[in-house]
């Protein structure tokens, strides 16, 4: 009868044990059915970060006259990358350019723009005759209009800066695609007593974000 | 006790003793939750070229034509 005893306690505690167990893992398989991924419903959502990102580039980033001289007996040759025709090219045998630079917002966020010329036109082009080297540029976005919210008026011909980060261009810089690009002229005068040889000048631009 | 009845308790303790390990493994799972992940793009390191080039050669000036 001991032996009878003993056994049945212990039977019951297994199955007192392994019912608490069972009803547990039960419990907690339903808390889960909730949280699995893969269980369709009518509704979802996705959480994700894009970080910012500011970044400019000049996708054209030469203007190139060629190789040329002042057409003798004329005080200056001009050069002026916003004319067609005979305006483009006067007083002097370099090949016409009508391209400006182009610079494109290739980041995902507004920016402000500033131009800096490495040199003034004393220095870049040098001599004296017919009024001195005129070194100047000109902003319009009209390729992709709304571009630039503009802190210079892009109908002003101006001497580029040559201190700190330059002049402020643009307040506001578009990223949007297909209003995101600006474009930036040249009106250069050659003294026919200018500096000779190869002649170069860097625009450098600086952003930041808007 | 008979030979029989020391099998079932031997069988009943291992019965509690697997019970137990299923029990504590359960308790172990109390406090688990999924925690939501945000998935970040990673950043872009594109850079753009921000110089421009001005360039053109004056052959000659009219002082040294001659």
């Amino acid at each position: 009868m001991k032996t009878d005893n003993m056994l049945l306690i212990v039977a019951i505690i297994a199955v007192v044990v392994s019912i608490v167990g069972a009803g547990m893992t039960y419990s907690y398989i339903i808390a889960f059915k909730s949280k699995l991924t893969g269980f369709a419903t009518g509704a979802g959502w996705v959480n994700l970060t894009v970080e910012e990102n500011i970044a400019i580039n000049f996708t054209n980033d030469t203007v190139n006259w060629g190789s040329g001289m002042v057409t003798p007996g004329k005080s200056s040759a001009t050069f002026n990358t916003s004319a067609t025709g005979n305006t483009n090219m006067t007083d002097g045998n370099w090949t016409g350019n009508t391209n400006g630079l182009n610079i494109e917002n290739i980041g995902n966020k507004n920016v402000t723009l500033k131009l800096k010329s490495a040199t003034n036109g004393s220095a870049f082009i040098g001599g004296s005759a017919g009024g001195g080297p005129v070194f100047k540029m000109r902003v319009n976005d009209s390729a992709e209009p709304h571009s630039c919210v503009y802190n210079i008026s892009n109908a002003t011909w101006f001497n580029p800066n040559q201190s700190g980060d330059g002049e402020l261009i643009c307040d506001y810089f578009d990223y949007g695609n297909g209003n995101d690009e600006i474009r930036i002229d040249f009106y250069v005068v050659v003294p026919s007593d200018s500096l000779t040889g190869a002649r170069g000048n860097t625009i450098t631009a600086t952003i930041a974000a808007a | 006790m008979e030979k029989t009845q020391k099998i079932i308790v031997v069988l009943l303790i291992v019965a509690i003793v697997f019970s137990v390990i299923s029990t504590l493994l359960n308790l172990s799972l109390i406090n688990f939750e999924f925690q939501p992940v945000n998935i970040r793009v990673p950043g872009n390191s594109i850079q753009g070229n921000p110089n421009g080039n001005v360039v053109f050669t004056v052959e000659r000036n009219q002082e040294n034509t001659g």
